[in-house]
């Protein structure tokens, strides 16, 4: 008797173990968030040596709306390699033209209705820099670096979207487009940096002068005449010294001073150098022959003096602690500097905000390459960080209140 | 005869005394016998010696006899009587513009009624130092490069008194940390090159002068001396070389990423034949399948983890000469 109880709870157990089993294996698959299984929770250990991979950044597309009514838009969300505000005809609206950065392919860009169209589709690859004339018919690109960088001459036709280009077989360290749809460059000869204006629609070089040393950084005025500033490279470690060529002639501006750079026009100049173990601006009236400290801390290459007034500039400036080493930690790309754009009446000695980039759009914006267009009506410029093109509408007559730093 | 051989005594002592009194009168005769006058000895001298346009420049009377003790002072730079200078033996002013000429006067009235005039003329010279150090920056480096031990320099020195002078007619001296170089003085030798010394600065003087010998400005800087640096830079198949330094702690997102170590300072020398340009990932030396040594590389192997990379680049004669540095990467 005690033995069948026992067979037949044996085999009621083998039943129901085995139905459990099957009801397992076919109904109860885990729910989608049984990382119970897989999840071995390694976030929370405290084992040192356990390697926890760092979640990459999502990428936040930036928004790219060219036709906004805010005055401070992104114009690009691709890197930029030059860029110019260009005018076809005396009748025709301004539009801005860039280079792709990479591929040299050269964009239109209608800033009333944000429509942008390709005029170049030739490629020149490894395209770092570029300049457009204002009439939109060439362009000057640099492609590569160093020893092996080109520079390539390229004809627009409004025919056609291939460029008519053309090799310049020499060492070019700096270049811009001026006002007149000619290009001003200079190249190293022996110990001397020799600066020339390549007029594209007649094919003719003229020299324009000559700097006796060779690691020379050069201020572009919109104009081949100038003034052009000229200093040595710049360096808080080392002393630099300002000269203005106008004409052809070289002038010694009284400036001199470690980390010394400068911007100017034909009115005055804006310089910043280390003195007293301090980072500080300056700016010179050429007028008054008068030299003033300036209310704010300026990179001078952030500014870019406006055409139609010579004693205003509008600068990228960033209100942080500049330390003695600067600007080498910003060239190096060691500091990266959230601008706000001002502008600066070096008649007045004043200063007054424009906008601040980062309460209008979330961004921080490292501002380079300040470019004003035709009538001073737009500033365009560069974000250092990624090389997106941007542009604010500027108004061109502003009303100055003074700025206590 | 005694008589004789003793006169003849006494004119050979005469004569060995003359002869032995002959170089004392020489250099009695070498001295100013203005010296001796009654007339005070006053001059006016400058600080700094040569002075820069826009200087502060300090005059002071040299009188060191005391000659102008109880004398009415009175300054005047350019014509123009210097107010609150009266009876001052210091004064101060702002040099002129590049070239122009500035005349200081001071008026001595003594007490015995006696007037003397001294003078001084100063001509305001810029002189640019100009270092080129010959040492590696990237291409995109809008700095200068600075000097590393062992790297040469090239200075240039730049006389502007309104317009560039003609470097051909002027006489340079160039020291380094005092000492001549160049073997002296040379015409013309407006640019020289010299290695860097040992130290943590040097300095680089350099005084210019006339064919005839005036001196028309004199000048040092002190040269800071730094070692050379590391940075890894994302190479990007399109766009090239980035100028934002890749982070310590890096995340590699894609498949592949090549990195470029950039020396900064490294003399260029050693930068085109490096002794050892060595990438070692993860503690293991590896091989570098690209051309250019400074650039590696680096492909994503298994679902994820931490490796890191590590680059030296040296000079093996001059050690100091090198730069090693080692990021993370997280994939």
């Amino acid at each position: 008797m005690q033995r069948t109880v026992f067979i037949i709870a044996g085999i009621a157990i083998v039943c129901v173990l085995v139905g459990v089993w099957v009801y397992f294996l076919f109904f109860a698959t885990p729910a989608e968030d049984g990382g119970v299984f897989a999840n071995f929770n390694l976030g929370n250990t405290t084992d040192p040596s356990v390697i926890i991979p760092a979640e990459p950044e999502p990428v936040v597309e930036p928004v790219v709306d060219v036709a906004s009514p805010e005055r401070l838009r992104q114009l690009t969300t691709q890197p930029v390699a030059g860029f110019a505000e260009v005018q076809l005809t005396a009748s025709s609206t301004p539009e801005i033209r860039y280079i792709e950065a990479g591929t040299g392919h050269i964009y239109a860009i209608d800033l009333t209705t944000g429509v942008e169209a390709r005029v170049s589709a030739t490629t020149i690859p490894l395209t770092r820099a570029g300049a457009l004339t204002p009439n939109g018919q060439f362009a000057l690109l640099q492609s590569g670096s160093g020893l092996g960088a080109e520079f390539v001459i390229g004809a627009l036709s409004p025919d056609s979207d291939q460029l008519r280009n053309f090799a310049i077989p020499q060492p070019i360290t700096s270049f811009v487009a001026t006002a007149n749809n000619t290009f001003l460059y200079a190249v190293p000869e022996g110990n001397q940096l020799v600066a020339r204006e390549y007029d594209p629609s007649t094919n003719t070089v003229q020299e324009l002068f000559r700097v006796p040393f060779r690691d020379a950084t050069v201020q572009w005025h919109h104009t081949a005449a100038g003034p052009h500033y000229v200093y040595p490279h710049t360096t808080s470690r080392l002393e630099g010294y300002v000269y203005s060529y106008l004409d052809g002639v070289a002038t010694r501006e009284p400036t001199s001073g470690y980390g010394l750079s400068a911007v100017g026009s034909s009115d005055g100049y804006i310089f910043s150098r280390v003195q007293n173990g301090e980072y500080n601006t300056f700016a010179t009236n050429k007028t008054t022959g008068e030299t003033n400290s300036a209310p704010l801390t300026i990179i001078p290459e952030k500014c870019a003096f406006t055409r139609t007034d010579a004693t205003v500039a509008v600068c990228g400036i960033a209100l942080t602690d500049y330390s003695h080493l600067m600007p080498d930690p910003w060239y190096q790309g060691q500091m990266r500097l959230d601008d706000d754009l001002w502008v600066y009446s070096v008649d007045e000695q004043s200063a007054r905000l424009l906008v601040s980039p980062e309460n209008a759009t979330g961004r921080q914006l490292d501002i380079v390459h300040p470019q004003f267009g035709i009538n001073d009506a737009n500033l365009y410029f560069q974000n250092k960080v990624d090389q997106t093109l941007w542009v604010y509408e500027y108004n061109p007559t502003p009303t100055f209140t003074s700025v206590t730093q | 005869m005694i008589l004789l051989e003793y006169g003849y005594m006494r004119l050979r002592v005469l004569l060995v005394a003359l002869v032995a009194l002959l170089p004392v009168a020489g250099v009695m005769a070498q001295f100013d016998a203005s010296q001796f006058s009654d007339t005070p000895q006053v001059a006016i001298t400058i600080n700094p010696t040569h002075p820069s346009p826009g200087d502060l420049v300090t005059a002071s009377l040299d009188d060191y006899a005391g000659g102008v003790f109880g004398a009415q002072i009175n300054w005047s730079y350019n014509g123009a009587s210097i107010g609150g200078a009266a009876n001052q033996r210091q004064i101060q002013f702002v040099a002129g513009p590049a070239g122009s000429q500035g005349v200081v006067v001071a008026n001595l009235t003594l007490p015995s009624g006696g007037v003397q005039t001294l003078q001084t003329v100063i001509t305001p010279v810029y002189m640019d130092i100009i270092i080129e150090p010959q040492t590696r920056v990237p291409e995109w480096y809008t700095g200068r490069a600075l000097p590393s031990l062992g790297s040469q320099i090239n200075a240039t020195v730049l006389l502007n008194n309104g317009s560039f002078i003609d470097p051909q007619n002027v006489v340079y001296t160039w020291r380094v940390n005092n000492r001549v170089i160049e073997g002296g003085p040379i015409r013309g030798g407006s640019r020289i090159a010299f290695p860097t010394p040992r130290g943590a600065s040097l300095v680089l003087s350099v005084t210019a002068t006339t064919p005839t010998g005036d001196t028309i400005a004199r000048r040092a800087v002190d040269v800071n001396i730094v070692l050379p640096e590391l940075g890894f830079y994302e190479k990007h198949a399109l766009y090239g070389l980035r100028s934002i330094p890749t982070d310590d702690n890096a995340t590699l997102i894609g498949s592949i990423l090549t990195l470029q170590a950039e020396p900064f300072f490294l003399d260029t020398r050693v930068y085109n034949r490096p002794d050892v340009a060595q990438w070692d990932i993860n503690s293991v030396r590896t091989p570098n399948e690209s051309d250019n040594p400074y650039e590696i590389t680096l492909r994503r192997s298994g679902s994820n983890g931490r490796t890191s990379v590590n680059f030296h680049v040296r000079s093996l004669q001059e050690v100091l000469q090198g730069s090693e540095e080692r990021l993370t990467i997280n994939f």
